[in-house]
């Protein structure tokens, strides 16, 4: 008997997920984290986002912007997680 | 080592604030105090210790750029600072001390850089080699 994922109780606002807007129109909901890292000695952060593969196709998502509060991020990169039903997106600070 | 941040600083570097100019720090630069340079000394190797009563020396002098940006090309901004350094270091060759034979420009590295910060960043390792002459006795003078 299949098993039918629903990814949306997962990106829930109440819990661990933030509203956003993808590509300046379309309301998107995802997890953001923004840790510390170090790179070429020096501190900063970095920005990822997962959320649903359906809501960031491949080959179209690079380089379109996710507004998360008051900040514009750049997608740079899309990666899949496990079984690609998520989407982790490395993000760039405009 | 003071003379070159003063050169550094005095008058400040159009890209690199004075107060950015860091020496002998080895933690990481805060993305926010970026650009920065951090200047540290390399070896201090005697060329001539057979001199009766003197010494002459070649020290190296690393300074670091240190770019996080994302409006600008962070390879640019590392090229522009080190016009600027070399600018500012070519100046006065002595340094401004009465014992410094002379600064030469080494070369640079090659540029590292991250794409996993939140903007590009990018470090790029500027060497230098002072030479000086101090007293064989005391070696601060």
């Amino acid at each position: 008997m299949p098993f039918t994922e629903d990814p949306d109780v997962f990106l829930d606002t109440d819990d661990f997920a933030v509203d956003a807007t993808y590509d300046g129109a379309t309301a998107v909901k995802v997890i953001f984290d923004n840790a510390y890292l170090e790179g070429v000695d020096i501190a900063g952060t970095n920005p990822v986002a997962t959320g649903k593969a359906s809501d960031f196709p491949a080959g179209t998502c690079i380089g379109k912007t996710l507004l998360i509060g008051a900040v514009t991020y750049k997608i740079r990169v899309r990666q899949l997680v496990d079984d690609g039903l998520f989407v982790q997106l490395q993000l760039e600070q405009s | 080592m003071a003379a070159v941040v003063t050169k550094l600083t005095v008058p400040p570097l159009a890209t690199v604030p004075a107060a950015k100019v860091l020496r002998g720090r080895g933690e990481e630069v805060a993305a926010e105090l970026t650009p920065a340079l951090r200047v540290y000394m390399g070896a201090d190797d005697l060329v001539d210790p057979w001199l009766p009563s003197l010494i002459d020396s070649e020290i190296e002098v690393f300074i670091e750029a240190k770019v996080h940006d994302a409006a600008v090309n962070v390879e640019t901004t590392l090229n522009q600072i080190r016009k600027e350094v070399n600018i500012a270091l070519a100046a006065d060759s002595t340094l401004g001390l009465a014992f410094v034979h002379a600064i030469v420009e080494l070369g640079a590295g090659r540029p590292q850089i991250s794409g996993d910060l939140a903007k590009p960043a990018a470090s790029m390792e500027l060497r230098y080699r002072v030479k000086y002459r101090r007293s064989r006795a005391d070696p601060s003078a």
